[in-house]
């Protein structure tokens, strides 16, 4: 595959805190990842035993780990290259469903509001780097084997969607945590302040 | 050893045989060649052989037995006989299998012999097509893949690991493990369903080395298509035409196996659509082409899936489904006030296409019109006249067209154009009636009007114009004015004869007037009368409104009845109503009118617009029961009690006619009054009712009543429409008749009395004249009124009367007069009128009574000539035998002598009556003048006779006051039933 660039021509029609939206934005996407990883399933005429067999499978598009512990640019570089990968699966993904469903099928419309959405995320990484006068680097998707048979191709799509619902909840639960954490911090340094500003008490 | 007979027979068998045999094998055609493949999509395995050219040229009627086996063991899973003629073309030979399991899951054998004339040929070699069961590659394989299969079939799948793998599991709807792991596995559903769209999964996992440790299928399971329905053709422009169907319940199989459907052209043998795809969001399918210079079509339209097609056939006549345009800007021009012309334009402008088209008018009161034009062309401005419209009002036009010839359906409809005709003069005539009121030195006359139908305004700013003029007098003509909306005014006219006339006024000009005359009248009568009574008949109201029926009269030539909406308010909202001069009767249908409400009609006749009035009538729409009269007793007697009602109204107050009266009576005696009829109410109680049919009516007396019985009355007024219910009743007792009983007893003292006091008077007269009385003082008999011992004059109003006691126990029980039952009025009435109690003719003035003291409780005697004489030396009053008693009987002394002044005073009686308390008898006291000589009253025997009287005072009298009160106080305290009168 292609490296994707992204460029950060301007920052004007960026948001004054895109990490903020960021967090936002992760929050809706991690439950909507999840509903459409179940309503995949059930629209493809999988079985559990089939998703517990075959969709249950790591895809090399994913990170490994959290990368909320990472700096704060390389979480964003890590988060940024998921979505493009995420962006192009959905891509791949809803080609696949137009020959399996009507045009106009719930299925669909779902998967088209969750490709909008990673696309809406990717836009803010970009405007998170643009802020900081930087740009996210080109990054290289990983190549999937191409599949032509219809079975294959909802494996695929159910695989993809559950490695997606499960990086988006251990994205948004690291989040959660981390900003507890610097909430904890920053309380601890301004009792500390006090402690030292009225050391007579 | 063999003999020779037997070596013989041997040979001949030999030759035999190889005789038969020679002579069979020159007629079997065994397979000379022979080759197996397969159409995996298709799970069909494609056979073909042949024979020897022999077999060809001789042209061999054949039988070929095929067979064929799964399996690398040969098991015969198919026979098959094929049977043919052969022939130099047909080499070589084809046949075809479909098998059930996917080809690739097993190795397929196919092995063919021949027969001619019922000989066999041998079996030729098994060919093979090969499985992929076999095969030596790493990645496991799963048949058929994607496969449409109808709904309620089998299905038969296999699963084939790589080299070295064992299907592991089987997935379809859940996990299946195998029992015994294999490489290859092949499973078959029974009787599909309907599942998920894109396809149910079915899936195989593995055990052994490979990098992919599980494969997959679909399955998709529908139905074959439905044939095309509603199918219709047209073209709107004659260049393309379209062909629409509907795909109804077509969508069996999801996605890339959805029904397609295909128009294929018989006269140009084109296909015209391919691939047009039905879906579940998409139920109509369209078709569409240039026609260039075909007109006619005959159609196949086919459905088509992955498990079968439909078809349907038809033919299409462009020039029959014509299709056209909506016509477009629309506009108009006007001509006069009542006709427009109207514009518009068609499609297609290039090519003309005969059209008829059609004007819609929908006027403001909703009805619609519509004109057809002439035949136009499309390519052309195409224009119509409409004419008859309404000047000064708005109409709507659109446009729709058609094919002139082989119509087939309009097109849609233009947009609206609005337009508002001109103006012109208000046409038809307004209708005029007037109200005719004197006044002083003349009459007003209200004029009403109404628009008679027919009449148009036709433009804006109506007014009304109004002149009057007097026929007798040459005057110049009067005018008003009054704008719309208002519909009456009022104008003064004098005794002469008046023409009205009014016409309505707009900008353009005025309509044609109407007229009427109001005839000459005096001082007297102006005021509109039928005659002196002026009487008013009464009509019926029914459900469709008030019928008024007339007198008619050839003299005139039409009627007019008016009456008002609102007869209790001003203005009273005067309607009125025309009709001809050979009708007697008319219906009066009015919204306003309202049940209970009596409304006033008049009737008059109208010749050459000069209305006489002819009749009145009153009605109502709907008669409701009337109010209940205040109803009172007016008498209360043991078998009857008297009931009044003056006051009830009887006129228009009352919400319909008063018919008469129902009286209802009940007891618990149930009905059985005599003259009465029994009536149940609507709660089930029965009542006895009597009727009363005159309304001025208003006393009813019931009769027959049960004495001491406790009676409920009611009375309701009922009209035409019934009478209220019965809510409110009235409680009465009947008196009871002991009373009466006492009524011959009290009559038979007043003769007695009379008679005591003639012989009395006698006895007086006797000793005056005969034994040398000293006669009274004169002072006291002259009756200049009362003196008592200070000389002051005693007023009649402050005697104490004297009184006469019943000294009767049981007697007084049977008295009811004065039972406590009796109201304390009704004791005065009884006690006052002097019908009833005044025992003695008071002719002279010398004896009067004091009515007022009714606590008294007594019969009085009051004797003035005894109050001014009271001698202390009067003898003991005596008693004096009455009633039962014939004979004078001595009674004890009940009662002491009383003085005059002390009789005068109220207080003293109360210890006279204590006195008597002791006493049981029944005691009628009497207060009279006391002979002087002291002769015992009890020793003057009189006799009934009057002539044997011996002494009379003239100047006596005897008045009597009865108080249940007082004899109650004057307890009886004698069982005793004689009557004593104790004279003072």
């Amino acid at each position: 595959m292609e490296p994707v660039n992204s460029s950060c021509a301007s920052c004007q029609r960026c948001p004054k805190d895109p990490l903020s939206k960021i967090r936002a934005q992760t929050r809706l996407m991690e439950r909507q990842a999840r509903d459409l990883s179940n309503s995949y399933v059930i629209h493809q005429g999988l079985h559990r035993n089939h998703i517990n067999t075959l969709c249950h499978e790591v895809v090399p598009g994913f990170p490994k780990g959290t990368i909320v512990t990472q700096p704060e640019m390389d979480m964003l570089q890590q988060l940024y290259r998921t979505m493009v990968y995420m962006n192009q699966s959905f891509q791949v993904i809803r080609e696949h469903q137009q020959d399996l469903n009507e045009p106009d099928a719930v299925l669909l419309q779902e998967l088209r509001h969750a490709h909008l959405a990673v696309r809406g995320l990717l836009s803010n990484i970009v405007c998170a780097f643009c802020v900081q006068g930087a740009s996210p680097s080109p990054v290289t998707i990983p190549e999937r084997p191409t599949v032509t048979k219809a079975f294959q191709q909802k494996i695929e799509g159910c695989k993809v969607l559950w490695n997606y619902a499960r990086f988006m909840e251990r994205l948004t639960k690291s989040l959660r945590e981390n900003r507890k954490q610097v909430r904890r911090t920053k309380m601890g340094r301004r009792q500390g302040k006090k402690k030292k500003a009225s050391p007579g008490c | 050893m063999m003999n020779h007979f037997e070596l013989q027979t041997l040979l001949l068998c030999v030759t035999t045989c190889f005789c038969i045999y020679h002579t069979k094998e020159s007629h079997v055609f065994p397979v000379t060649f022979l080759n197996v493949s397969k159409n995996s999509t298709l799970q069909r395995l494609l056979v073909e052989w042949d024979v020897s050219d022999s077999a060809h040229e001789s042209e061999q009627e054949m039988v070929f037995e095929i067979q064929v086996s799964q399996t690398e063991e040969k098991n015969v899973v198919w026979t098959e006989y094929y049977n043919t003629t052969l022939s130099k073309l047909n080499k070589p030979l084809f046949w075809s299998w479909d098998s059930e399991l996917p080809l690739e899951c097993a190795s397929h054998s196919v092995r063919i012999r021949s027969k001619v004339a019922e000989v066999w040929s041998p079996w030729s070699s098994w060919k093979t097509v090969l499985g992929l069961d076999t095969s030596d590659d790493n990645e496991p394989l799963i048949f058929p893949e994607d496969k449409v299969v109808q709904e309620g079939s089998n299905f038969t799948f296999c699963c084939i690991g790589g080299k070295n793998q064992k299907v592991k599991t089987i997935i379809i709807d859940t996990s299946y493990p195998v029992s015994t792991p294999k490489r290859t596995i092949v499973r078959t559903i029974n009787k599909v369903t309907l599942g998920a769209a894109g396809g149910q999964a079915i899936a195989c996992t593995f055990a052994g080395p490979g990098y992919k440790n599980h494969i997959g299928t679909l399955l998709h399971v529908g139905r074959l298509p439905d044939e095309p329905k509603n199918i219709f053709c047209e073209t709107r422009d004659m260049k393309t035409a379209k062909c629409t169907w509907k795909s109804g319940n077509n969508i069996y199989i999801s996605g890339r196996y959805f029904a397609q459907y295909k128009l294929f052209d018989w006269f140009s043998q084109k296909t015209l659509c391919f691939e047009i795809q039905a879906s579940r969001s998409k139920e109509w399918c369209v078709c569409s082409w240039v026609i260039h210079q075909q007109m006619t079509y005959n159609f196949t339209l086919t459905a088509e899936n992955k498990l079968g097609k439909k078809s349907v056939n038809f033919s299409f006549d462009v020039a029959h489904r014509v299709y056209p345009f909506q016509p477009s800007d629309l506009w108009e021009e006007y001509v006069s006030a009542s006709e427009v012309k109207l514009y518009w334009t068609m499609e297609p402008r290039e090519k003309a296409i005969d059209l008829i088209c059609q004007i819609e008018n929908n006027r403001p009161d909703e009805k619609v019109e519509w004109y057809n034009s002439s035949v136009v062309h499309s390519n052309t401005y195409a224009n119509i006249m409409i004419s008859g419209l309404q000047p000064y009002t708005i109409h709507k036009f659109r446009i729709r067209c058609g094919a002139a010839k082989h119509f087939w359906k309009w097109s849609e409809w233009s947009k609206n154009l609005t337009i508002t005709t001109k103006e012109a003069a208000p046409s038809g005539k307004l209708d005029l009636w007037r109200d005719i009121t004197p006044v002083v030195g003349g009459r007003n006359v209200t004029l009403f009007w109404k628009q008679l139908p027919g009449f148009q305004a036709n433009g804006r700013n109506i007014s009304y114009e109004i002149t009057w003029e007097n026929l007798e007098e040459v005057t110049e003509p009067e005018h008003i004015s009054i704008s719309a909306p208002h519909n009456s005014t009022r104008i003064c006219i004098g005794y002469h004869s008046y023409r009205i006339s009014i016409t309505a006024k707009n900008h353009v000009n005025s309509s044609s007037p109407s007229e009427i005359i109001i005839s000459g009248a005096t001082d007297n009568d102006a005021e509109e009368k039928i005659s002196a009574t002026d009487k008013e008949e009464r009509v019926e109201g029914t459900d469709h409104g008030i019928w008024i029926h007339w007198q008619p009269k050839d003299t005139f030539d039409g009627y007019i009845v008016d009456w008002c909406n609102f007869p209790n308010s001003q203005p009273c909202d005067l309607q009125w109503k025309r009709s001809g001069f050979n009708t007697s009767r008319v219906l009066i249908k009015a919204v306003a009118f309202v049940p209970g409400v009596r409304y006033h009609f008049r009737v008059f006749g109208s010749v050459a617009n000069k209305a006489s009035l002819l009749e009145k009538k009153i009605g109502y729409s709907k008669e409701l029961p009337p109010s209940d009269p205040d109803v009172k007793i007016i008498g209360l007697i043991p078998y009857s009690v008297s009931l009044a009602w003056d006051s009830y109204r009887t006129d228009e107050t009352q919400p319909g006619f008063i018919k008469g009266y129902n009286i209802y009576v009940k007891s618990l005696q149930g009905c059985n009054f005599k003259g009465s009829t029994k009536y149940m109410a609507p709660d089930g109680l029965v009542w006895c009712k009597y009727t009363i049919k005159n309304p001025e009516e208003k006393r009813f007396t019931v009769e027959h009543l049960v004495p001491n019985t406790a009676y409920q009355l009611a009375v309701k007024a009922f009209t035409g429409g019934g009478e209220t219910p019965i809510t409110q009743t009235m409680n009465t007792h009947a008196l009871d008749d002991r009373n009466m009983r006492y009524l011959p007893l009290v009559l038979g003292i007043i003769p007695f009395v009379l008679i005591t006091a003639i012989c009395f008077w006698k006895q007086k007269w006797l000793k005056d004249y005969c034994s040398q009385i000293p006669s009274p003082d004169t002072k006291v008999l002259s009756f200049d009124g009362f003196k008592v011992a200070s000389e002051t004059e005693l007023k009649v109003s402050d005697c104490i009367p004297d009184a006469v006691t019943l000294e009767s126990k049981s007697e007084a029980k049977k008295l009811n007069l004065w039972s406590q039952r009796t109201t304390q009025e009704e004791r005065k009435t009884a006690v006052t009128d002097s019908s009833w109690l005044s025992l003695v003719p008071n002719e002279d003035r010398d004896f009067t009574c004091s009515s007022s003291d009714s606590e008294a409780g007594f019969w009085h005697l009051k004797n003035p000539v005894y109050l001014s004489s009271a001698a202390h030396d009067c003898l003991p009053y005596q008693n004096l035998h009455m009633l039962h008693t014939s004979e004078p009987q001595p009674l004890p002394l009940l009662y002491q002598p009383q003085h005059d002044i002390e009789i005068m005073n109220k207080d003293t009686v109360v210890p006279q009556r204590e006195a008597m308390s002791g006493d049981t008898s029944l005691i009628y006291i009497s207060q009279m003048e006391v002979p002087c000589s002291g002769t015992r009253l009890n020793d003057l025997y009189c006799s009934t006779e009057p002539g044997e009287c011996l002494g009379y005072n003239r100047n006596s009298d005897l008045v009597t006051s009865v108080s249940d009160g007082d004899l109650e106080q004057y307890s009886p305290i004698s069982t005793g039933t004689t009557g004593t009168l104790l004279l003072d």
